[in-house]
């Protein structure tokens, strides 16, 4: 009988621990397949910029970091061939001259296809960046920064749900939403 | 032994049988009136949306400069006889040149909202294309046929899976 209750405590508590840490990978990443292409979001949590920095430069406090990383909002979102071959960049566009405007635009029109709903808020990215890669990888990365309108602002900080929401005029992906729950980007 | 074997021999047949059946009973084939899909999915209304909130936009710049045009012309009329001759040149060139502008602005909104309607409904058919392909590949559908009245001469209603995608692409067009 001990050994029933034991292994069913085992059992349950395995069962758990698989399943939340299942969610856990699975809460940070965002997918979509549409027109041959994905579109992927992905969470930067403050800890893993404060890791990042402090591999740099280890003499900054861990949690200073974290907690100067938690005042904003960072996103990367990747467009990438879904067969992951060839090149996003080239495989929609007919010459040059829309290689050239299709560069520019990703370059430097996101921000403008770009925006977050924070309750019911709209904060456009303060910061966005396309990732140089130098033609080695078939998709682009573009990463998106978000602050609050001040540091008192209780919606960017407390409100439940964030919509990340992505206007495409580049690839006729059309308007697409990425939801995050608070506690989602608070267990990332 | 051999009522044994014969007995075994009639308990595998009947499973593949009631396999065979079981199988030949799933939906394999369906159809979707495209047209109701399309124009109920919420990712259609957030491009009209969308398009009508910088159509609002072109709108009001245009109005704009056409009053700024509007009232060079009525500056015009009302001081005609009192301008000199270089005045009066003046006047003329600079309704002429507001035209102009008015006339390229509005060439060049008209083109811009053109191309962004193409740009979306495009965007709009290939995002319910990818949610309708996840959804038979979930569903274990074959082939489903889309058409609007008439394109699909008969289709019986249990093959008629329009209200069910519905609900499907709406539910998954916000991607948690």
């Amino acid at each position: 009988m001990k050994i029933a209750k034991v292994s069913f405590i085992f059992f349950f508590c395995w069962t758990f621990f698989s399943c939340s840490s299942k969610s856990l990978s699975e809460n940070s990443d965002r997918e979509k397949n549409i027109n041959g292409l994905l579109l992927k979001l992905h969470y930067i949590s403050p800890k893993t910029l404060a890791q990042r920095e402090n591999a740099n430069d280890n003499s900054i406090n861990m949690d200073s970091l974290e907690k100067y990383y938690s005042r904003s909002l960072q996103f990367v979102l990747s467009i990438v061939p879904e067969d992951e071959k060839g090149d996003v960049m080239t495989s929609s566009v007919k010459n040059y001259n829309e290689y050239a405007e299709l560069s520019h635009e990703m370059n430097f029109e996101m921000e403008k296809m770009v925006y977050l709903t924070i309750g019911d808020k709209i904060y456009y990215p303060v910061l966005s960046a396309m990732e140089n890669i130098y033609g080695m990888k078939a998709g682009r990365d573009i990463i998106f920064s978000f602050v609050p309108a001040s540091l008192q602002d209780s919606t960017f900080y407390q409100s439940d749900s964030l919509c990340f929401t992505y206007e495409d005029q580049l690839f006729n992906l059309g308007i697409n939403h990425f939801t995050y729950s608070r506690k989602e980007l608070n267990i990332n | 032994m051999l009522a044994k074997i014969s007995i075994a021999i009639s308990f595998v047949a009947l499973i593949l049988v009631s396999c065979f059946l079981l199988g030949t009973q799933n939906k394999t084939v369906a159809f979707a009136n495209t047209e109701k899909l399309v124009y109920s999915f919420k990712g259609m209304q957030a491009a009209h949306d969308a398009y009508n909130l910088k159509q609002q936009q072109i709108k009001g710049e245009l109005e704009k400069l056409n009053m700024e045009y509007q009232s060079l012309i009525q500056h015009f009329k009302e001081n005609q006889k009192s301008l000199s001759e270089k005045q009066e040149r003046e006047e003329i060139q600079a309704i002429g040149s507001k035209e102009m502008e008015l006339k390229n602005l509005d060439e060049k909104t008209k083109s811009e909202l053109r191309e962004m309607d193409e740009k979306s409904t495009q965007g709009v058919l290939n995002q319910v294309d990818a949610l309708v392909k996840k959804y038979a590949e979930d569903e274990g559908y074959d082939l489903v046929l889309g058409g609007n009245d008439g394109n699909i001469l008969y289709g019986s209603e249990v093959l008629d899976i329009t209200e069910d995608l519905i609900k499907h692409i709406n539910e998954n067009y916000e991607d948690r």
